[in-house]
């Protein structure tokens, strides 16, 4: 494994074989779910449905086991299982369940796809059927299963409304412990729309963010929960928003993009953002978490101003970091942008900035009784002087003006 | 010695009254020198000399906090700009002073203005003997276990000195991300400190307390905080324990008191 800080910061930073290293942990990435897979089929040998996992997810070919091992249900499936507290029998066959389930899902859908309808889809109580990875669903009309592709951007990226994993509710959550509500057809539309042109412009602006995002976004859930004209009945913090689990790797959610009030440059942000998170979460599953992601005491953080887990500050200051290096290559592009929008990249930039010129150190920000990695500490320290840096030198360009 | 300089963003600000012979400084009196900037800029200050020697050497008392209310922040404001943006400008005046009198910077970001748990939780870390109240304090909206808790009750993290009722709980909190303690037993002690000197206030009437382990607390309190003037709660139990509760940099509990002010004349002769 060549993968470590210095060279996750050289992704970011594009460096000429971003790819290359982009690729690597991806490798790693799916390593690590299979690992995790083998140990929970260890764990449960005992177990009927342990087998049933075992040579259901070994009949099936390895494009198929990729893509389980990439998707966002499978992920959450082995999360919940390496995470619950009391590793009870139940919790195993839950786990296990739950995989066989996705497995059988999987299968049905590929040999649909080959005009062979399983005999429990024919007698199944649900008209849709979705894929553990949210890019294609069965739908049944007139007795009748056909396959769809999940609407989405470049045929790489699901945009999920539909799923139960886009329609649950976690009371912890900031997009699904909201309501939610049915988006209408043209909703969808402008939806996918905007996130489609957010990519287009990333594309022409730094590439190799298109590519990030293209290999570590599989699936965009939206939740909607309210309706446009009734946005001033909901608490502030409630209205738009987004976020990503490492439970569930490749996803990210958006809460309300349908709303005026979620612009394009907003969206081009979250998908950014989150795409940040999804790759640090990747580095983090074979490399180990930057640090404790307890949540007794929270470190405020400088962009938000609001208490956020040592662990998700972390992660912001990477994201910002990031953010802002999109936001400077679109402005400094000459890409024609509408007024408005390019006030927007500005003012947007400026706050990606701002949690970076804190007088204090950024790496002592943290809460914690272990203090970070050596490693960790520098590269914090490294992209707040290049920040500062980055300032300084142009309000020097300005009073030489 | 140069008279100390009070930075203020309140016109009412109580360490105005407590301190007349200080120099006096509005924030908004720095406005005139600050300009919006370009691309990829975003503000700017052009001190002038006079300006800045103002600053040079001096003990400042930075009592601005987050400037809201001021003509500065305002126009940050309607300029987009994040509130870190007004931090910075002033910066480079407290770079050139003598000394500052609390950290200077955002709310939560400034080791002068925490929120209770991160009071607590570093305090700990400096002084591991220091006794702190129990609390709880969920993430979104989780259910909240208060079995192990005697009498609790929820506050806001913010909220330094409500600690009869809660009266400071805002909607953002009240649902989310709640933060429960353990109500205070025992009888309140209200102490400042300015620099090593310490005065006392006990709400509840004269009590006898041990003056060496609030000294040395507040020295902690002092060096944790970043802060050279301060005032600090407490609860002593019916043990003889001493129970920090919070250390506010606002002043706003002591401001009056004759003690406070001799040890301000004092220690800024």
């Amino acid at each position: 494994m060549t993968l470590d800080l210095l060279r996750l910061m050289d992704i970011f930073d594009g460096r000429d074989d971003a790819a290359e290293l982009m690729a690597e942990l991806l490798d790693e990435q799916m390593a690590c779910t299979r690992a995790s897979l083998m140990s929970l089929l260890a764990t449960g040998k005992d177990r009927p449905v342990a087998d049933a996992v075992l040579s259901a997810y070994g009949r099936l070919d390895p494009v198929m086991q990729a893509r389980l091992l990439a998707s966002a249900e499978f992920g959450d499936a082995l999360a919940t299982w390496e995470e619950a507290r009391h590793k009870t029998r139940d919790e195993l066959e839950r786990a296990l369940d739950r995989l066989l389930e996705q497995i059988q899902r999987e299968d049905a859908l590929h040999r649909l796809s080959h005009g062979d309808v399983v005999a429990w889809m024919r007698d199944a109580p649900d008209d849709r059927v979705i894929s553990p990875m949210g890019d294609r669903v069965a739908i049944r009309e007139n007795g009748a299963w056909r396959l769809e592709r999940v609407p989405g951007l470049d045929g790489l990226i699901a945009v999920d409304f539909d799923s139960a994993l886009a329609r649950r509710h976690e009371p912890d959550s900031g997009t699904l412990s909201q309501p939610c509500l049915e988006v209408s057809a043209d909703e969808r539309e402008r939806i996918v729309a905007k996130l489609a042109e957010s990519l287009e412009l990333i594309d022409v602006c730094e590439p190799h963010f298109g590519l990030m995002i293209r290999s570590f976004v599989r699936r965009i859930i939206v939740r909607k929960s309210v309706e446009q004209q009734d946005v001033e009945t909901v608490d502030q913090n409630f209205r738009v928003g987004s976020e990503s689990r490492p439970q569930q790797p490749g996803t990210i959610r958006l809460l309300n993009p349908q709303l005026t009030q979620k612009s394009f440059v907003a969206c081009m942000e979250s998908m950014l953002h989150e795409c940040v998170h999804n790759v640090l979460a990747a580095y983090e599953r074979g490399h180990g978490k930057f640090m404790d992601s307890g949540v007794v005491v929270r470190p405020v953080s400088p962009w938000s101003g609001n208490p956020i887990p040592n662990h998700s500050l972390a992660h912001a200051i990477i994201v910002y970091y990031v953010c802002h290096r999109l936001f400077d290559a679109i402005l400094r592009s000459p890409v024609d942008l509408p007024a408005s929008e390019r006030a927007e990249l500005e003012r947007r930039m400026g706050d990606f900035g701002a949690g970076f010129l804190i007088g204090q150190r950024l790496a002592e920000q943290f809460l914690l009784d272990e203090p970070p990695t050596d490693d960790f500490i520098a590269a914090i320290d490294g992209m707040q002087a290049s920040m500062r840096e980055f300032y300084a030198s142009v309000d020097a360009t300005l009073e030489v003006a | 010695m140069s008279r100390p300089l009070i930075l203020h963003a309140e016109p009412n600000d109580p360490l105005l009254d407590a301190m007349p012979d200080a120099e006096h400084m509005p924030v908004d009196a720095l406005l005139p020198y600050v300009h919006r900037a370009e691309w990829p800029s975003v503000v700017r200050a052009e001190f002038p000399d006079d300006v800045v020697r103002r600053f040079a050497g001096r003990r400042v008392i930075n009592r601005g906090f987050s400037y809201n209310g001021t003509r500065l922040r305002e126009t940050l404001g309607e300029w987009g700009c994040h509130e870190q943006w007004c931090h910075r400008l002033l910066q480079p005046l407290f770079d050139v002073a003598g000394e500052v009198a609390h950290d200077p910077g955002l709310k939560g970001v400034s080791r002068s203005r925490l929120p209770l748990n991160s009071q607590w939780f570093l305090l700990r870390r400096e002084r591991p003997d220091i006794q702190v109240p129990t609390f709880v304090y969920a993430f979104g909206g989780t259910r909240v276990d208060l079995h192990d808790f005697k009498n609790p009750m929820q506050k806001s993290i913010w909220s330094l000195f409500d600690w009869k009722e809660e009266t400071h709980l805002p909607v953002s909190e009240q649902h989310w991300h709640r933060f429960f303690v353990e109500r205070p037993v025992g009888t309140p002690v209200l102490m400042h400190f300015v620099g090593d000197r310490v005065g006392f206030v006990f709400p509840r009437g004269p009590m006898s307390i041990d003056e060496a382990a609030f000294r040395e607390l507040a020295g902690s309190v002092s060096t944790t905080f970043r802060s050279r003037i301060g005032e600090v709660l407490s609860y002593v139990e019916d043990d003889g324990t001493i129970r920090f509760h919070a250390f506010s940099p606002y002043l706003l509990s002591v401001a009056r008191q004759p003690s406070f002010r001799d040890d301000l004349r004092a220690a800024y002769a």
